[in-house]
C-alpha cells in the first residue's frame, strides 16, 4: 500500500502575489502566476472543505474533480468578487455551491437508477479504521436523508463551522430562512442519531468524556 | 443578537430539547472535522497540472459531444416549429389538374365539346360544361379566385377552415367557404345566374346593395343590362298556361301577393290591385335540370326569350350558356304591351352612362306615352336613368307606372323601395317607411330587404324612439346579422 505524499508547487517567482488584494488583481488580469499562486495558497483549504462536507470515504479521484471544478470557477468569477480580502470566503462559497451541485446530482441518478435506499452507488466507503471514523461515516450515511439544500446548510454550519449569516449567505437566503431551515435539518438528523445505537452510544461516549474532563 | 445567540434556543422544554439535538451534532460535527484532518491534506501537484491542461481546453472534451446534441437537438425542434409556424402562417398555394378538355399556361381552362374538370389540391373541383371557360386568376393556400368568362361550370368547394374562394361571373362575384353550386355566366345576355345545391354563398355585384347570401336550394338570375335581379327558392313557378301537358301531375296553385302599396300622394297611392295568379310549381330544379325539359328533351328556352319582351331582349340570340333554371314568374300584362312598343334598348344605354339620353329619348317619345306603353325592363331603366340625370319627380312617375303596370314583377318590388328611398333622402320620413314597408311586405327576401329593413329601422328610431325600433333591429340582427346596419342596430339592443 502506498502512501499518498503531498507535494507543494514550489512559489518560485511568484512573490507579487502574497496578499489577497495582489492576488486577486493579478488574477483579473488573467496572470497564470497568480494562478499557481491561488492554488498554492487555497487548494489545501478546498481540499479540506471538501472533505469535509462530502464526508469520509468519498471517491478520492471524485474529490479531485471537484476540487478542479472549484478552481475553475473561481478562475472564471474572480472578476465579480467586490472585495478582494473576501477571496477566502469567496472561495468557500463557490466550494458549497460544488458541492451542493455534486450532492443533487447523485440524488438524480440515483432516482434514475432506481436503487431503494437512494444511495450512492459510486462512492467507495473504505471499511472503518476506528471507533471514530466508522461514526462518522454513519452519520454522512444519515445526512442523506436531506434534501441536497438542507444537507449543504447543516454541514455547512455544523461540521465546516460558518457563521449562519455565511452560510445564509452563501445559500442565497435570508438568514431567518437559512436559521429554520437548519432548525428542521438538526432536529431531523438528531432523530436519526438516537435511533442508531453506534451513533448514540458513540454521542453519549463522547458527551461522558466531555464531562469526566 | 450575535450568530450562536440566534443559533442557541431559549431555556424552556423545546429550547432544551432543541439544545440538546444541537449538542448532539455539535459532537457528531467534531468528530467529522477529527477525521476529516486526520487524513491526508492537500491535492498532489499533478491535480494542478490536470487543472491547468484543462483549462487550456477551450471546451470540456466531455460535456462537447452533449452541447452540441443539445444545440443540434435545439436546432433541429426550431426548424421544425419554424416551418409549422411559416406553413400555418404562409401555406403554399393551391395547386390544380386538369383533366379533359383543354388548359393554358395563363390558368385558363376550355370545356372543349365534353367538357372538362378542374380539380385543386385541397379537394375542390369544378366541372366546366361544353364550351364553358374558366380562368384560375389567383391560386391561394386557401382558395383561389376564378373567373367564369363564358358557360356553365358547377363547383364543389370542399369545406376546409378558413377556405377562401371566389368565383367572378360577369360583374358578380360569388364567395364561397365550402359547398356546391352552378353558375352560368353569358357574356351576350349578361345574365348571370347562380343555383345552390348546398351550403351557401355570398354574392355581389350590381343591384346588389350588399352582399346577398344565398342558401341551398336558392337560385339567383341577375340580369345587370335590364336592372333585373331575382332570387327564388329553387322553386320557380310558372304561367299555369305555359305548362304543357294535361293535368298529370297535381298542381300547386301559389297566388301571388298583391303589391301593398302606401297610400302616397303620388300615382302609386291607389295602384292596381291584380287579381291573384294561377301559378303552377314546378318541381325543384335538378342540377343543370333546366339545361333540358323532363321528359321532352328538348332544350329551355332561355330567360331572355321567356321575359317575353317580343324580341326586346339583345341576348335572345345567345344559346351558348343554357339557363340553370327557369326564369322567374313574369306577369302577363307585359305581353299585352309589348307588340306596341319597339325595342329601345335603353338598359344598355343606362349602363352604359347614358342616362341623359335616355331620358332625352323618353321625352322625344312624350312622358306620359312611354309610361303607357314600354315594357318593364324599359321602363325601369327610363326610372333609373331619371334618377341618374337628377329628375328626380321624373323617376317617381316612371316608377309609379311601373308599380301599376307591372304589379308583382321584380320591377314593380324595386321600385318600392327606390321611391321609399328618394322619400327618405328628401325628408319625406313617413313616405319612406310607408315604401320600405311596401317593399318588405311584397319582396321579404328580394335583394334589398336588408336596406329596406335597416333604413326602416334608422326612421323609427329617429320618429317614435328606440322602443319602437327596437323589434326592428333585433328582426335585423338576426336576419341579416353581417348587414351594413349592424352596428346601428346592436346599439339599439345594447343601449335600451
Amino acid at each position: 500500500m502506498t502512501a499518498a505524499i503531498p507535494l507543494r508547487v514550489l512559489r518560485g517567482a511568484v512573490t507579487d502575489f502574497d496578499t489577497d488584494e495582489g492576488l486577486v488583481a493579478g488574477l483579473r488580469r488573467g496572470d497564470a502566476r497568480a494562478e499557481l499562486a491561488a492554488w498554492n495558497r487555497f487548494s489545501a483549504r478546498v481540499d479540506a472543505t471538501l472533505r469535509r462536507l462530502l464526508g469520509p470515504g468519498h471517491d478520492p479521484q471524485a474529490r479531485e474533480d471537484l476540487l478542479q471544478e472549484v478552481f475553475i470557477r473561481f478562475f472564471a468569477r474572480v472578476a465579480t468578487l467586490r472585495v478582494p480580502a473576501a477571496v477566502g470566503g469567496f472561495l468557500t462559497g463557490i466550494t458549497i455551491h460544488v458541492v451542493h451541485g455534486e450532492l443533487a446530482r447523485r440524488r438524480r441518478r440515483s432516482w434514475l437508477r432506481l436503487t431503494s435506499t437512494g444511495s450512492t452507488p459510486e462512492v467507495a466507503t473504505p471499511p472503518p479504521c476506528t471507533e471514530a471514523r466508522e461514526a462518522v461515516l454513519r452519520y454522512y450515511q444519515k445526512l442523506e436523508v436531506l434534501s441536497p439544500k438542507d444537507r449543504s446548510i447543516f454541514v455547512a454550519r455544523t461540521i465546516e463551522g460558518l457563521t449562519l449569516a455565511e452560510v445564509a449567505s452563501v445559500h442565497g437566503l435570508s438568514v431567518s430562512t437559512a436559521q429554520r431551515r437548519l432548525l428542521r435539518a438538526t432536529k431531523k438528523v438528531s432523530l436519526l442519531v438516537r435511533r442508531d445505537p453506534v451513533l448514540s452510544g458513540f454521542a453519549d461516549a463522547g458527551r461522558a468524556e466531555g464531562r469526566g474532563a | 443578537m450575535s450568530d450562536d445567540e440566534r443559533f442557541n434556543p431559549p431555556d424552556d422544554g423545546a429550547g432544551r430539547a432543541r439544545a440538546a439535538d444541537e449538542a448532539l451534532v455539535s459532537k457528531l460535527g467534531q468528530a467529522a472535522r477529527a477525521v476529516a484532518a486526520s487524513e491526508p491534506a492537500g491535492p498532489s501537484p499533478a491535480t494542478w497540472h490536470r487543472l491547468a491542461r484543462l483549462r487550456a481546453q477551450p471546451v470540456r472534451r466531455g460535456h462537447r459531444p452533449l452541447i452540441w446534441g443539445a444545440m443540434a437537438a435545439t436546432a433541429c425542434a426550431s426548424l421544425v416549429v419554424t416551418t409549422a409556424v411559416v406553413r400555418h402562417v404562409h401555406p403554399r398555394a393551391l395547386t390544380y389538374e386538369v383533366s379533359g378538355g383543354a388548359s393554358a399556361s395563363s390558368g385558363e381552362v376550355e370545356g372543349g365539346t365534353l367538357g372538362s374538370a378542374v380539380r385543386f389540391s385541397d379537394g375542390t373541383e369544378v366541372h366546366l360544361d361544353a364550351r364553358a371557360r374558366l380562368a384560375v386568376s389567383a391560386a391561394g393556400p386557401r382558395g383561389a379566385r376564378l373567373r367564369l368568362q363564358s358557360g356553365v361550370a358547377h363547383f364543389r368547394v370542399k369545406h376546409l377552415p378558413r377556405a377562401a374562394w371566389a368565383v367572378e361571373a360577369g360583374p358578380y362575384v360569388v364567395e364561397v367557404t365550402g359547398t356546391e353550386f352552378d353558375v352560368r355566366w353569358s357574356e351576350r345576355e349578361q345574365t348571370v345566374e347562380v343555383k345552390m345545391i348546398s351550403g351557401s354563398v355570398r354574392v355581389s355585384g350590381p343591384l346588389l346593395t350588399e352582399r346577398v347570401a344565398l342558401g341551398k336550394g336558392q337560385h339567383l338570375l341577375a340580369r345587370p343590362g335590364l336592372g333585373d335581379v331575382h332570387i327564388d327558392d329553387g322553386r320557380p313557378v310558372r304561367p299555369a298556361v305555359t305548362v304543357p301537358g294535361p293535368a298529370a301531375a297535381p298542381s300547386t296553385l301559389q297566388p301571388v301577393r298583391p303589391a301593398t302599396v302606401p297610400s302616397a300622394g303620388t300615382e302609386a297611392s291607389a295602384p292596381a290591385q291584380p287579381a291573384p295568379r294561377r301559378a303552377v310549381a314546378r318541381p325543384r330544379a335538378h342540377r343543370r335540370l333546366a339545361l333540358v325539359e323532363p321528359g321532352t328533351g328538348t332544350l329551355l328556352p332561355p330567360p331572355s326569350q321567356v321575359l317575353g319582351a317580343s324580341g326586346a331582349d339583345p341576348s335572345s340570340a345567345d344559346t351558348g350558356a343554357p339557363a340553370l333554371a327557369p326564369p322567374p314568374l313574369q306577369d302577363s300584362q307585359p305581353a299585352r304591351a309589348a307588340p306596341r312598343w319597339p325595342a329601345r334598348n335603353w338598359s344598355a344605354r343606362v349602363a352604359a352612362g347614358d342616362a341623359a339620353v335616355v331620358v332625352a329619348d323618353a321625352e322625344s317619345l312624350g312622358i306620359d306615352a312611354t309610361m303607357r306603353q314600354a315594357d318593364a325592363a324599359d321602363l325601369s331603366a327610363l326610372a333609373d336613368a331619371a334618377r341618374y340625370a337628377g329628375r328626380v319627380d321624373l323617376a317617381e312617375r316612371v316608377f309609379s307606372a311601373s308599380r301599376r303596370r307591372f304589379p308583382g314583377t321584380s320591377q314593380a318590388h324595386a321600385a318600392a323601395f327606390l321611391l321609399g328611398r328618394m322619400a327618405d333622402d328628401r325628408g319625406d320620413s313617413a313616405g319612406g317607411l310607408r315604401w320600405y314597408r311596401a317593399y318588405l311586405a311584397e319582396a321579404p327576401a328580394g335583394p334589398y330587404a336588408a336596406e329596406a329593413l335597416g333604413r326602416q329601422m334608422l326612421i323609427v328610431r329617429r320618429s317614435q324612439g328606440r322602443e319602437a325600433a327596437l323589434p326592428i333591429a333585433q328582426e335585423y340582427l338576426g336576419r341579416f346579422p353581417n348587414g351594413t346596419y349592424l352596428l346601428e342596430a346592436r346599439a339599439l339592443i345594447d343601449n335600451r
